[in-house]
């Protein structure tokens, strides 16, 4: 081995030779930018301007000695508005924007994938060679054409917007169609010997079996949705969430923005999404896999 | 004889009915919203006003090819460099997976830390990196201690670098999903066979290559027909760092400028654009899917 070093680490070995040492500095080197970013947030959220205007880099100080240490926050709840909307009404369209399209994505798929895996009916390959298909397809600008069919059907700036999450297919069906395959027809059909209806099969015998991952995937969901910020833009423009009010905030006050309180706004935006992160991140980061597009 | 062929066909429809009601939403809402939507974009494409009157043609196509110049000296090469930097995240993601995978020290604080990116808000992530490479951001502190220079460069607001620097951005944030997958279909690898590579003296490259990537050809053909499925539409945050200034325009943001706050009159080219490039990204898609089958040598495990 040379001058390497041999660190035996459980059932895997690993060799720290130079290429370790250089991935290993790179690999840090991109934690501490993350960090920084996120410490450097969180400190000016704290600050009082004159503070903000002295340093963007040194940590507050005044907000200890003065009455209110969380002053920033409740400025940003209070005065962040666009167009009426404050900061409680944004953590609102937030909330069931997010929440809302995680459930009705997820669970539509779950219910499309159970099916197609698990019963024998005419059009089934259809729908499994239509949801490989609608992966692979690129298509491009067709934009125009669903903003258009969705002021037809008058369901922009409504949370009737959300069934546009119902479509069941996708990679989330994808992921539920493996896992339902995976689950021995045994358990469906001593259930059926049992007395038991499709209904009940599926809600006390099949869902127990994929809840971990459905919880996992409306976490993932969930967050996706809480952060986007185009699609609400565009479909929600009278209903701003916190990732469309806050960039939209930046953009007019661009030149006469009280940053700290800003910054403690969006502090309040990123502070859900890190909080179910750090609950479940174990659960994200091993639950999630996907296989072949073969089909 | 006649009691048992009732209570078949009972049954029957009784899965029918309980099939028919899991699936009807979604078959309705596919319906709605994907396959009449794709139908009226291709269909507005060549759709002409004239007057009060409609006609369908070939206009757009022209003005496509023709008229609307940037779309092929700017805006394609544009979305072909963020192409390019999907291509390098999966490569590069592929090589921290297996230094993660090999239990690197610390390996699973940094797989948190580069998941961590997809958990915040692109709007958050956009504004601290703008405040980073700001020039009193503490990227440019270091590169005037550094270059002794007295002044430091506007990034963002320079055609010849504000596409690196959105590049650069890309990098930074876009390692964490990658990683997740590849680092998932790794976990599931077999130690015994790993054991096996080492005491027949496989080095890590040939380990690496030969060894991990054919058993987890799966998971990485998937992201590799993802990311051609993506070609034309391969884009970072334009709207949040330049609104398409300084030569930074792309496809997608392109097509989104013809719809947000545009008039309904800009859907017919927007839609001639995408129908145009979805037409030559087709074929791409399918050689590359054939070809990753063909490379696909069905590993189990």
């Amino acid at each position: 081995m040379g001058k390497e070093k041999r660190i035996r680490l459980k059932s895997r070995s690993f060799t720290f030779g130079a290429s370790s040492v250089v991935v290993f500095i790179v690999f840090a080197v991109y934690t501490a930018t993350v960090l920084y970013a996120l410490i450097w947030l969180l400190s000016n959220s704290f600050k009082t301007v004159p503070e903000w205007d002295v340093s963007k880099f040194s940590l507050p100080k005044d907000f200890l000695t003065s009455g209110s240490p969380f002053a920033n926050y409740v400025s940003a709840w209070k005065e962040l508005t666009i167009d009426g909307v404050g900061v409680p009404g944004m953590l609102i369209n937030s909330l069931w924007y997010s929440a809302g399209g995680a459930f009705i994505g997820v669970w539509f798929c779950c219910m499309t994938a159970y099916v197609v895996a698990k019963y024998r009916f005419v059009g089934r390959n259809l729908i499994f060679s239509v949801a490989i298909v609608q992966m692979v397809l690129p298509i491009v600008g067709n934009l125009p054409a669903m903003y258009k069919m969705l002021n037809d059907l008058g369901i922009t700036n409504s949370p009737l917007l959300l069934i546009t999450n119902a479509g069941g297919l996708g990679g989330n069906f994808l992921i539920f169609y493996a896992m339902f395959k995976g689950v021995s027809d045994h358990y469906m059909e001593a259930a059926r010997i049992d007395g038991a209806g499709h209904f009940a099969v599926f809600f006390h015998v099949m869902m127990p079996q994929v809840r971990p991952a459905m919880i996992t995937l409306f976490i993932i969901s969930f967050i996706g949705s809480w952060n986007d910020y185009m699609g609400p833009l565009l479909y929600l423009e009278d209903m701003p969430t916190l990732a469309t009010g806050l960039m939209v905030f930046e953009k007019n006050m661009i030149y006469d923005v009280n940053y700290p309180v800003f910054f403690a706004g969006v502090v309040i935006l990123v502070l859900l999404p890190l909080v179910l992160f750090a609950i479940f991140s174990d659960r994200m980061m091993t639950n999630v896999s996907i296989g072949g597009l073969k089909g | 004889m006649e009691k048992p062929k009732k209570r078949i066909n009972k049954n029957v429809v009784s899965k029918y009915v309980f099939v028919l009601s899991f699936l009807i939403v979604p078959i309705i809402c596919f319906c709605v919203f994907y396959l009449a939507v794709n139908i009226n974009s291709i269909l507005l494409a060549f759709k002409v006003p004239a007057g009060e009157k409609w006609y369908y043609n070939f206009q757009y196509f022209l003005d496509v090819s023709s008229t609307v110049l940037p779309i092929f000296s700017s805006y394609l090469p544009n979305t072909l460099k963020f192409f390019a930097v999907e291509c390098v995240l999966l490569l590069v993601s592929f090589v921290f997976s297996y230094f993660i995978y090999k239990k690197i020290p610390g390996y699973r604080f940094f797989r948190v830390m580069f998941f961590l990116p997809s958990v915040i808000c692109a709007t958050v992530l956009v504004m601290l990196y703008k405040k980073m490479i700001a020039v009193d951001g503490i990227v440019m502190v270091i590169y005037k201690m550094l270059t002794h220079a007295e002044a430091a460069p506007e990034l963002l607001a320079n055609s010849s670098t504000a596409m690196t620097v959105i590049m650069t951005y890309m990098l930074w944030v876009g390692f964490g999903p990658k990683i997740l997958l590849i680092g998932g279909a790794m976990a599931r690898l077999p130690e015994d066979v790993m054991e096996y590579g080492k005491l027949e003296g496989v080095g890590p490259i040939r380990e690496l290559f030969t060894i991990i990537l054919p058993m987890i050809w799966p998971t990485m053909s998937t992201m590799i027909i993802m990311i051609m499925t993506g070609i034309f539409t391969a884009t970072g945050p334009i709207l949040l760092f330049t609104e398409g200034a300084y030569n930074t325009t792309t496809l997608s943001y392109y097509i989104w400028t013809m719809v947000y706050g545009a008039s309904s009159g800009s859907y017919p080219l927007a839609s001639a654009v995408g129908l145009f490039f979805t037409c030559i990204g087709l074929p791409i898609v399918l050689i590359v899917r054939y070809i990753c089958n063909r490379v696909d040598k069905g590993v189990s495990y």
